[in-house]
């Protein structure tokens, strides 16, 4: 059975798409059989960062109008054959409610190991019809304060819900700004959001680069490192993190965190 | 940014947090609990200089501070 998590997090714009496509990457390079949902219906953007845009023929409002099966609306991935994506477009005939995904949600449930759907920014109706057909849930946030506000108040209404359990992911961490005190460390945030920390992302140019392509992260890339990691921690239950500083630290470290803030 | 602007950041961060928490839904609890309270008290003796605080912290924790002189208990007869 498969475990259903939504990746969510109040505010937008903070990568919870990318955090979704890498972290589906990377648990079918751990050879777990991953499905991806895009549950956020109208500003749908997870088929851009599958890189599978052309390849729509059916999508999740085709299998909830029943134009089609759930599964003839999967989408293989290239690299990965254990990695599908369910995507979704810009209109639906009618209004689609949590049951509408949940059922969608069982009914893959028993082909694959894992069910990550990609949550729409906000708290309406499209995150409590994502987070109604889940089990678990992930946080992304940034090291900024709206964005930390507003993970804050997605941990305070999932309280509200069964879920299993919520982990943390803080994205977009700048090791550089860390030691040069110019950003909130990582203890700080999960100190007061108070959610058990799942991982650490460094910010990094190849995520915006490649995602844009819809190409993959070069293999052993930071950022690659960094998703590893967070899909290890997943499966097994561990709590490694990525450390974004160490290789600002040290004179050559000193050196380059100067060189990166005069650009 | 030196440490001190850090941890500036950080307590700015905590009180957005709390007020967050605090909502005016607790606030409007709190006034009810407090007419309610205070009718409480009125049926079981004379009440002068009645001060009752009621307080939500930021994990729904009520606090409720009662500070009273009663002039006089009633009679079991005339409690309502």
């Amino acid at each position: 059975m498969a475990r259903k998590i939504v990746i969510c997090s109040g505010k937008g714009g903070v990568g919870k798409t990318a955090v979704c496509a890498n972290l589906g990457m990377s648990l079918a390079k751990m050879g777990l059989r991953t499905v991806l949902i895009d549950t956020d219906i109208g500003l749908n953007n997870l088929d851009v960062a599958m890189g599978i845009e052309n390849k729509i023929v059916y999508d999740i409002i085709d299998v909830i109008e029943n134009r089609c099966r759930v599964k003839q609306a999967l989408i293989p991935d290239a690299m990965y054959d254990n990695l599908c994506t369910l995507a979704s477009h810009g209109q639906a005939a009618k209004k689609i409610t949590g049951a509408n995904i949940k059922y969608i949600v069982n009914c893959l449930a028993e082909s694959f190991d894992y069910i990550l759907l990609d949550c729409p920014a906000g708290i309406e109706v499209g995150f409590h019809r994502a987070v109604a057909a889940s089990d678990e849930a992930i946080i992304v946030t940034t090291p900024h304060i709206s964005s930390i506000r507003d993970a804050d108040k997605v941990v305070s209404i999932l309280n509200n819900y069964m879920i299993g359990s919520m982990s943390l992911i803080i994205n977009r961490v700048r090791g550089d700004l860390i030691l040069n005190y110019e950003m909130l460390d990582i203890d700080n945030i999960i100190e007061l959001l108070g959610i058990m920390p799942l991982g650490v992302v460094p910010e990094s140019d190849d995520i915006s680069a490649y995602t844009s392509m819809g190409a993959r992260l070069k293999s052993g890339s930071e950022a690659q490192k960094a998703f590893d990691i967070l899909a290890h921690n997943l499966h097994y239950g561990t709590q490694k993190m990525y450390d974004c500083t160490s290789k600002f630290k040290g004179v050559l470290g000193k050196i380059k965190r100067n060189l990166k803030r005069m650009g | 940014m030196s440490k001190q602007k850090k941890e500036l950041a950080v307590k700015r961060l905590k009180r957005v947090l709390t007020v967050d928490k605090v909502s005016p839904s607790s606030v409007r609890l709190g006034e009810v609990l407090k007419s309610d309270l205070v009718l409480l008290f009125n049926n079981y003796m004379d009440v002068d200089n009645l001060q009752l605080d009621i307080n939500f912290d930021q994990n729904g924790v009520c606090y409720v501070t009662v500070n009273v002189i009663s002039n006089k208990l009633k009679n079991f007869s005339a409690i309502l």
